[in-house]
Parts: C-alpha cells; sequence; structure tokens
C-alpha cells in the first residue's frame, strides 16, 4: 500500500499521510466490505480514493493537448523491461500530478477513462489526452534514463 | 498496440513492486485513529457540562425551597417548643442528651444543612454499641433523603430539628421483617419529619415501606409522600409544610422555562435600484419673479437619474407553521435623484430711476434690462417612504443550518416626502398629454422575492433576500419632474432574532 501511495505522490510525507488515512479509512468502513472480490482490491480503491482526495486539495490541472500532440509520442515499450522497478517508480513520480494521476489510474490500477473522469471530475477525452501525454512525458523520462545510465 | 504492450510493461513491472514502510507508520495510524477521539471528548466534555449545568440549575432550584421550608418548620417549632426540647435530650452531641440503651436507639450526630450532598459521609452512633457510618447521603428533595448504608444498621426516623438544624435518627426495632426489606436495597428512603409531630414507630414503618415499593415503582415523589403522610400524621397536619416546598419546587421551574412565543425580530438593510418607466421630458420650465425680477428658466436638456438607494426595515414575524411565517413591521427608504437641467434662461430686471421732468420736477422712470444666458442646474433630490410591509414567507428548502424560503408582501404607504433642492417651481412639458393627477402618496406595492437564512447561533440567524417590489401607483409629489412609477429591485440583508 505505501507503493501505492508514493505512486499518487511526490512527497513522501504526503505518502504517510495517505497511508495513515486509507487504513483509518478501511477501519472505519471495514463493515461496508461484503466479501465481494479480494479484500486488497477493496483496500486499494480505498486508498485510492483516499489518495485522490488529498491530491484535489491541490486542485490538479489538467491541460488539454492538441490532436497533433496525441499523434506524437514515443514507442518505446522494450527499454521498460530493462529499468529496475524502484527507478521506474521514482520516474512515475517525477510525473506532474494530473498525469500521474490519470496514468496511475489506468494504468496501473486499471480504471477506464469514464471511471477515471467521474473520479476526477474531468471528462472522459481529457483523461485520454492526460493519459497520452503522461505516457509520453514517462517514456521521455525512461529515455533520458538510459542515456544517463549507458553513458 | 504499442501502447498497450508498454502499458502491461509497466504494470507487470510494478504489480510487486513494494516500498519501505517508516517504521513508526503504524504508530503514526494510531494515532491517526486518535485524532478523532478530540470529537468524542469534546461531545464527552460537552455532556458533562450539561449534566452539570443542569444539576446546578436544579441544585439552586432545591436551595431556593429549601429556604422557604426552613421558615414554615420555624414556625411549626415555635408552636411545639416543648417537643423541641425532647429532641435535644435524644442528641447525644447535646448537653443533657438522653442517655440512649445499646441496640435499642441509635442516633445521628448533629450536622448541617450542608450534610446533604451527595459523598458526605454522616457518622451514626449506635450509643453504647458502636459506630456506623452512612455515606451518600444526599436530598433529592426537600422531605426525604436517602443513603447508602455501609453496613446494614437498624432505620430509623430521621428528626430535623429546626434549632440547629440537626438530625437524630430514632431507631424503630419494631419488626425485623421491616428491616429486611430496609436493607435490601443499597438505599433505603427516610421521611424527615417534622418537629413536634409524634408518631408511632410501626405506621411510620409502613410509610417507609410504601415509599420504598413505590419508588421502585417510579411514583412521583410528591405523590408518594402524600400517602405516606396522610396515613401517618395524625395529631398535627404538617403535611402542608412538607409537600409544598416541593410542589413550589416544579412550580419554580416550570416558570422559569422558557416559552417558544415562535415570534422572530428581523432588522435588514436593503439595497435597491429604484426603477423609473417615466415619459420622456420634453423640456422643464420655471419662471420666478419678484417685483423688479423675472426669471424664465427653459430647460431643453433633461436628465434624470435615479441612484441605488437604501431602505431600513423592522420586522416582527411569527411561524404560523413548521414552514409558514408571518411578518409586519416598518421600513423606511430613501431614494435619490440626480436632475440635471441645461437650458436658456431669461432675465428680466427693472429699475426704477428719478428723472428731472421739465428742469423743475423728479419724476420716477422704469428702466427694464433684459439679458440672457445659459442656466445649467445640477441637484440630488430626494423621495422618503415609510411604509408597512406586510410579508408572508414559506420554507421551502432546508439544509443542515441554511433555511431557503420564498416570501411575498404588500407594503402600505404610510408617508412619502419628496426633498427638492432645486428653488422655484419646475412645470415639466410631457410627452403626450400632461398628467394633473397629483399623488402625494406611493400606495400600495407589492413585492416578491426568496430570502435565504443562514442559523449563526441558537436564537439567530442571517438572511439575505433578493425581492422585486412593484408600485403600480405612480408618484406625482409636489415638486417631481414627472409621475413615475418607481419599482424596486434590490436585495435585503439582515439579522434576525428569535424571542
Amino acid at each position: 500500500m505505501m507503493s501505492l501511495c508514493l505512486r499518487y505522490t511526490k512527497d513522501e510525507h504526503a505518502a504517510q499521510d495517505i497511508l495513515q488515512l486509507g487504513f483509518i479509512k478501511v477501519f472505519d468502513n471495514i463493515h461496508q466490505f461484503k466479501g465481494e472480490g479480494s479484500f486488497e482490491g477493496w483496500m486499494r480503491r480505498v486508498f485510492v480514493t483516499v489518495a485522490l482526495r488529498q491530491l484535489s486539495k491541490k486542485k490538479l490541472h489538467f491541460s488539454e493537448i492538441s490532436e497533433q500532440q496525441q499523434e506524437d509520442h514515443y514507442e518505446f515499450p522494450a527499454a521498460v523491461s530493462k529499468i529496475s522497478e524502484d527507478e521506474l517508480h521514482a520516474l512515475i513520480r517525477r510525473l506532474p500530478d494530473g498525469y500521474r494521476a490519470v496514468f496511475n489510474l489506468v494504468v496501473i490500477e486499471g480504471y477506464s477513462h469514464e471511471e477515471v473522469g467521474e473520479l476526477l471530475r474531468i471528462t472522459s477525452s481529457t483523461s485520454r489526452t492526460q493519459l497520452l501525454k503522461a505516457r509520453k512525458m514517462l517514456q521521455g523520462l525512461i529515455s533520458k534514463c538510459f542515456n544517463i545510465v549507458m553513458v | 498496440m504499442k501502447n498497450d504492450f508498454f502499458d502491461n510493461s509497466i504494470r507487470q513491472k510494478l504489480s510487486g513492486h513494494e516500498a519501505p514502510v517508516p517504521a513508526d507508520a503504524w504508530e503514526n495510524i494510531q494515532k491517526g485513529k486518535r485524532k478523532k477521539r478530540p470529537l468524542l471528548f469534546f461531545w464527552l466534555v460537552a455532556g458533562l457540562l450539561l449534566c452539570g449545568g443542569t444539576g446546578l440549575f436544579l441544585y439552586k432550584n432545591g436551595s431556593a425551597d429549601k429556604t422557604v421550608m426552613t421558615e414554615k418548620r420555624s414556625s411549626v417549632k415555635d408552636k411545639a417548643p416543648i417537643v423541641a426540647e425532647k429532641e435535644r435530650q435524644n442528641d447525644p452531641g447535646k448537653p443533657g442528651a438522653k442517655e440512649i440503651s445499646p441496640g435499642k436507639n441509635i442516633a445521628l450526630l448533629p450536622i448541617q444543612d450542608n450534610a446533604y450532598k451527595a459523598g458526605n459521609d454522616v457518622a451514626v452512633n449506635i450509643a453504647g454499641n458502636k459506630n456506623k457510618t452512612v455515606n451518600s447521603l444526599s436530598a433529592y428533595d426537600d422531605n426525604i433523603i436517602s443513603y447508602g448504608k455501609k453496613e446494614t444498621g437498624n432505620p430509623g426516623t430521621v428528626n430535623k430539628r429546626s434549632a440547629d438544624n440537626s438530625y437524630s435518627l430514632t431507631d424503630d426495632d419494631k419488626t425485623t421483617a421491616t428491616k429486611q426489606q430496609y436493607s435490601d436495597g443499597a438505599k433505603l428512603a427516610i421521611k424527615i419529619t417534622a418537629p413536634g409531630t409524634e408518631e408511632s414507630s410501626q405506621p411510620f414503618v409502613e410509610n417507609i415501606n410504601r415509599e420504598h415499593s413505590a419508588r421502585k415503582d417510579s411514583i412521583p415523589p410528591v405523590i408518594k409522600e402524600e400517602v405516606a403522610v396522610s396515613s401517618v400524621k395524625k395529631k398535627e397536619d404538617t403535611t402542608k409544610n412538607l409537600i409544598v416546598p416541593g410542589t413550589k419546587t416544579s412550580g419554580t421551574a416550570g416558570t422559569k422555562k422558557k416559552i417558544k412565543t415562535g415570534l422572530e425580530i428581523d432588522f435588514g438593510i436593503a439595497g435597491f435600484l429604484p426603477v423609473q418607466n417615466q415619459r420622456r421630458i420634453l423640456s422643464v420650465s420655471r419662471t420666478m419673479e419678484t417685483p423688479l425680477h423675472k426669471a424664465e428658466f427653459t430647460a431643453g436638456k433633461v436628465k434624470l437619474r435615479v441612484q441605488p438607494s437604501l431602505g431600513l426595515n423592522l420586522m416582527l414575524s411569527k411561524k404560523m407553521s413548521s414552514r409558514t411565517t408571518i411578518g409586519v413591521g416598518l421600513e423606511y427608504a430613501v431614494i435619490k435623484e440626480y436632475v440635471d437641467l441645461s437650458g436658456e434662461e431669461v432675465n428680466t430686471n427693472r429699475a426704477i430711476i428719478q428723472r428731472l421732468h421739465n428742469g423743475n420736477s423728479l419724476v420716477n422712470d422704469t428702466v427694464t434690462t433684459v439679458s440672457s444666458g445659459i442656466r445649467s442646474i445640477n441637484a440630488v433630490n430626494s423621495y422618503t417612504f415609510l411604509s408597512v410591509p406586510v410579508s408572508i414567507r414559506y420554507q421551502v428548502l432546508q439544509r443542515n443550518k441554511w433555511i431557503m424560503e420564498l416570501q411575498a408582501g404588500i407594503h402600505i404607504n404610510l408617508q412619502s416626502k419628496y426633498r427638492n433642492s432645486i428653488g422655484g417651481v419646475l412645470v415639466p412639458q410631457l410627452s403626450g398629454t400632461n398628467d394633473t393627477e397629483r399623488n402625494r402618496s406611493a400606495g400600495t406595492g407589492f413585492s416578491a422575492g426568496i430570502r435565504l437564512n443562514r442559523r449563526i447561533g441558537k436564537n439567530y440567524l442571517l438572511y439575505a433576500a433578493p425581492y422585486f417590489q412593484l408600485n403600480p401607483k405612480k408618484l406625482y409629489l409636489q415638486e417631481m419632474l414627472s409621475p413615475a412609477a418607481i419599482q424596486r429591485a434590490g436585495i435585503s440583508f439582515g439579522i434576525s432574532y428569535r424571542l
């Protein structure tokens, strides 16, 4: 869960706050868990909700990008396997809040864009564009990371 | 597809990722749980304060009644000094006290009135035998006291001596069966008999039994007492003395209880924009004439601007039902009007001069000088209205401390005044036919709007009420330039106090 918390915020102290609030939320609402699905999955949803609520206090900024920019993305799938988990984690945390939130929700947690839109109170198209931009930025960061590593 | 592959790679990579958890994380989580406790603590403290306050209130009421009771007992004492002397002899704490035989009588040491307080121990001396302590002595009304006994002791009659506020507990010791009934509970009700009363032990024991059983049935103490005392006191009727204070207690509490009148008093300030559907003024003329001077002013350019204005209102409202409120009050409003007039003014001055006629006499002659020029008049005129608004409000929504109401009302105009700062009589030439009507009152207006209330305390609420007021009647006051119906669109802010 700490890993999840860290992925949603840049600041380690903020992640600890999310962890703390998340556990409190879990304890307080454990009676709502009906046994449908895994407990871990339910906990993750609770933690994601708490993390997003904390992030919403920071007024997430979601910028639209043009269609041309949407098409212009890196193709960088193979390099991911060569980077360590911690490094990848650190790179994700370097993404801006809005990108990171959408990227985490869609790519890691598996939410649909409609669900993300509902959670973040944005349109699904904004969610898509944010994901594209986040993905592009992350690929750029990975690329940069590799250059540094290989030099 | 490439994106999917990238996403899957990331997901797989991070699926097993575990971040180190800080050592104090669990402690912080526990602290976080504790953070909620201030709320619980707050309610606990609030509850305690409430209980304490209620207790204090009741205690004070009890004290007041007790004074009344003491005075009445003093009067009883005066009537029966001999009995008081007998009681003094029974008191082991006083000189001349009668010796109490072991196992027969117990005596309560002299105590002060403040020993009634719960938790105070009262020493009971069983004469010649041993000392016993009665704890938790408490008085929950003026006539009955109860206490929990640390040890099973002999119950008896508590006689209050009005001379020094001391008490003696006389052992009853009639039947063992009765005593067992007394000792089965942690508390025992004891009847305080007024000085000068003499009663047999057995009836009093029955009394206590009745009280004891009645207490279990939760019958109000006053009723129990009436039953008990009426069956016991035969020689002297002290029932009234004992019952009245208790009765007064409930009476006092009843009068102190705040009566909900359902009345509210509102004080508000209304800012509004008057709207005049004025007829077009073609020109305004004014003629000012003195014997030697005449000024004729005709303004071709006329500009009238009604400014945003203020009004004060004081309303008394009564809640007619859970949703409906009716109010009546007074409203004072001032409307300012900026008047710009520009036009030609012709001044005719007459001067009387004397000239020599035929060389030997003086005759008067009149010299008339006519001059003309452009005059501009900029002035601020004002209307004041005093009216009685009668309104009805209907609550349509309530969310926590917010209440939304629809309101409608009529405004009966009591007085209208026009303050004209332009000298002379202005006569407007209006488009269409000139109106000869002279309405000096605004008549009755109708208003409608919504009112948003925000409760800020137990008895106070703030409100904002946007409204529109329609005045069908045209105003044509004494010097008003043109007849116009003044409508108002505005918002009223104020504070309401529940009486």
